[in-house]
């Protein structure tokens, strides 16, 4: 009797935890397609279906995080534990939300004209392309330092490996115009600087080159500290194993540590594309903003807006947003596990 | 086949001093010594993972002492497999094949081969995520086979399964070194395992073999006080020679008051040890006896059931461990508190060397 009751409570729950999982992936989705159709209805200037879609946004997306919370706190089966569940997934919530209402804001400020602008402007396009172009190549240069000295960092001990595994760290704390402003005076007033651009022929200032080197100076320890960790977490005996079974030193990196760190080479790439991606400080100080030169997704914002232009400004930090997801989203589905390191 | 000459290495505080040894061709050796003492780096020395200070290691007569692992045609089991866990069964297998550039025809029948010789040709196509300790063993052995080597090593190849399964696996390790006259360097930490499997053994204490020899040797005749602890035998005494016993060839040696009658002549201090099965127990104190016995009273104090026997730990002047077969302890009807006497046979007495 006892036995069939626990097990008729068992079956409610089971119902109620599918009927929220349901009801937050209805209201999600609900939100997704009303913040798609809001925006659309602000681009052509349909003021009533704007602001239906903006109501029942505001509306579903609260509902979503109230159906996930509790379908997130129906895992446990006491108070305290409920409670704890809720405590940690608020901060989600709150933080989600906030982005969530920065796109919305934006898209909602922008009119037809600056979306027609931005569509046909060559300049912008052009921005694009350069911001595109230089960011992947920043990550390709950058994985093929953070690789090596991922591994490096993780395997060997050295005197003054900490020293090491701090100065890698370095970029990632200081202020990324500081990055700007120091590789301007290397190339303009040090010996070095001057020969490799004067003699070497090598110009970064002021050059798309220079975007590529402010980019990989700025992202790529984030490569290296995400390597670094996925090469941590090989087990040292796989690649001994390898070495007894006819590998070379060079046969089991490539066969057993490259394989069982791809995650977090993946994650890596999509953090130092990321970053490279929006950086916008060290480029205005050592590359300038030249329409068609030296401009990207990032300087075209801070020119449109120095100019008046804000709702140009933001269908391009629209756009670039719309990259950034649409490109952030692709590489995470491709590479599923990275999803776990990041 | 291996042969090692006073190979000396070093890690951290830890230190592996000129050690020897030589396992002949086919043998099934087993390498013993509790958690630290150092099998695994000698394991690894063998391997050519760590690269020894001094000393030389010869595989099938040829000095591999600098010799790339690759090179030292060696198959190695690690502790826990380390089985590559983004590849299938199959893939596993052929790792070492693949990497010597073999016609795939030739790495899928070696496979196979290998596979059907340990019983897993169903699990070819399986990830190992979800396989059983059991299976694992069996693919990680497989791949080190599939390579053709000419000596196995094996880091705790058992310690990661049940005890049922232990059993049947170290028998089966058993059958299939003997089938392929395969040298085998085998690491363990479990007694039983050892006897299970071992031609010969040695035991290693912070990095220096203690004694090296037949299993039975090791049980029987300890060299010291550590390889006989190691052997689990508790009953190791320290005593003074008197004179001569009452036969010829043994001597009496006094034990805290009570006089042991010890084969061999010895003088001044010494130590013996008398395994805990090769004492009996009686109630009769002053039995008569043809052969010299050594009897020793005492009273039954803890009695701690192991399983498939019976350890009586028993105190007195001089405090005695025995291991008693359960149908053979009922039969005596002892109980906790019983005053007894402890005989020793004189030839099962072996004395410790100095």
């Amino acid at each position: 009797m006892m036995h069939s009751k626990a097990m008729n409570e068992n079956k409610n729950t089971g119902h109620v935890k599918q009927k929220l999982k349901t009801g937050a992936s209805l209201f999600l989705i609900l939100f997704i397609v009303s913040a798609f159709l809001g925006v659309a209805a602000n681009v052509v200037e349909w003021e009533i279906m704007k602001k239906f879609s903006v109501f029942i946004m505001w509306t579903s997306l609260p509902c979503y995080f109230i159906f996930s919370m509790l379908y997130v706190s129906s895992k446990s089966n006491n108070l305290s534990g409920r409670f704890f569940s809720i405590v940690t997934f608020f901060p989600l919530v709150l933080f989600i939300s906030l982005a969530f209402f920065l796109i919305i804001t934006d898209a909602m400020y922008i009119d037809k004209d600056a979306v027609i602008k931005v569509l046909h402007s060559s300049f912008i396009r052009d921005a694009l392309q350069l911001s595109i172009v230089t960011s992947v190549t920043t990550v390709m240069i950058a994985l093929i330092f953070a690789i090596p000295m991922g591994y490096a960092l993780s395997r060997y001990r050295f005197p003054g490996h900490l020293f090491a595994d701090t100065i890698v760290d370095i970029p990632i704390v200081f202020p990324p115009l500081v990055a700007g402003l120091t590789l301007l005076v290397f190339f303009s007033e040090t010996g070095i600087g001057r020969w490799i651009q004067e003699d070497l022929g090598l110009e970064f200032v002021f050059q798309p080159k220079g975007i590529v080197l402010c980019q990989f100076i700025v992202s790529a320890s984030f490569a290296i500290r995400s390597i670094k960790s996925a090469f941590d977490d090989v087990d040292k005996r796989l690649e001994n194993v390898a070495l007894t079974l006819g590998c070379s030193r060079w046969g089991s990196f490539l066969r057993v540590s490259l394989p069982m760190a791809s995650g977090g080479i993946m994650a890596g790439a999509i953090l130092t594309w990321a970053r490279a991606f929006g950086i916008f400080g060290p480029l205005m100080i050592l590359v300038g903003s030249f329409r068609g030169r030296t401009e990207v997704l990032s300087t075209t914002i801070y020119l449109e807006q120095s100019v008046g232009n804000l709702e140009v400004a933001l269908a391009v930090a629209l756009l670039l947003i719309f990259v950034a997801i649409i490109s952030l989203g692709t590489i995470r589905l491709l590479g599923g596990r990275a999803l776990v390191k990041l | 086949m291996i042969r090692v000459e006073s190979l000396t290495f070093s890690v951290d505080k830890f230190r592996i001093d000129k050690a020897n040894i030589h396992i002949a061709k086919g043998e099934y050796f087993v390498l013993l010594g509790q958690p630290g003492s150092g099998k695994t780096i000698f394991l690894e020395c063998l391997c050519g993972l760590n690269t020894p200070e001094a000393g030389k290691i010869y595989i099938n007569g040829k000095d591999v002492t600098n010799t790339e692992p690759r090179k030292r045609s060696i198959g190695y089991v690690p502790q826990d497999y380390a089985l590559f866990p983004y590849l299938s069964v199959e893939k596993n297998i052929s790792f070492g094949l693949r990497g010597q550039r073999l016609p795939s025809g030739e790495i899928k029948s070696r496979v196979e081969k290998n596979a059907s010789m340990l019983g897993i040709s169903h699990l070819l196509k399986r990830k190992i995520e979800g396989l059983s300790g059991g299976e694992k063993q069996r693919t990680a052995l497989a791949r080190a086979l599939t390579i053709k080597p000419d000596v196995l090593l094996l880091d705790e190849p058992v310690s990661a399964l049940d005890e049922s399964t232990r059993d049947i696996v170290c028998m089966e390790l058993r059958e299939l070194q003997k089938e392929l006259g395969i040298t085998t360097m085998h690491v363990s930490h479990n007694l039983e395992e050892a006897f299970s499997v071992a031609d010969r053994g040695a035991i290693l204490r912070n990095g220096i073999f203690e004694q090296v020899g037949s299993p039975d040797d090791l049980l029987r005749k300890p060299k010291n006080k550590f390889v006989a602890k190691f052997m689990r035998c508790c009953n190791v005494f320290s005593g003074y020679a008197k004179g001569p016993g009452p036969e010829h060839n043994t001597t009496c040696v006094d034990v805290n008051g009570i006089e042991f009658i010890v084969p061999g002549i010895h003088h001044e201090s010494m130590e013996f040890i008398v395994r805990p099965e090769n004492i009996s127990l009686q109630r009769d104190i002053n039995l008569k006896t043809e052969n010299p016995v050594t009897q020793i009273p005492v009273q039954l104090d803890r009695i701690i059931n192991r399983g498939t026997y019976l350890r009586l730990d028993c105190s007195g002047k001089v405090p005695v461990v025995v291991y008693m077969q359960h149908n053979f302890f009922s039969k005596l009807g002892f109980s906790i508190g019983d005053k007894l006497s402890a005989a020793i046979q004189t030839q099962l007495i072996h004395c410790l060397n100095k």
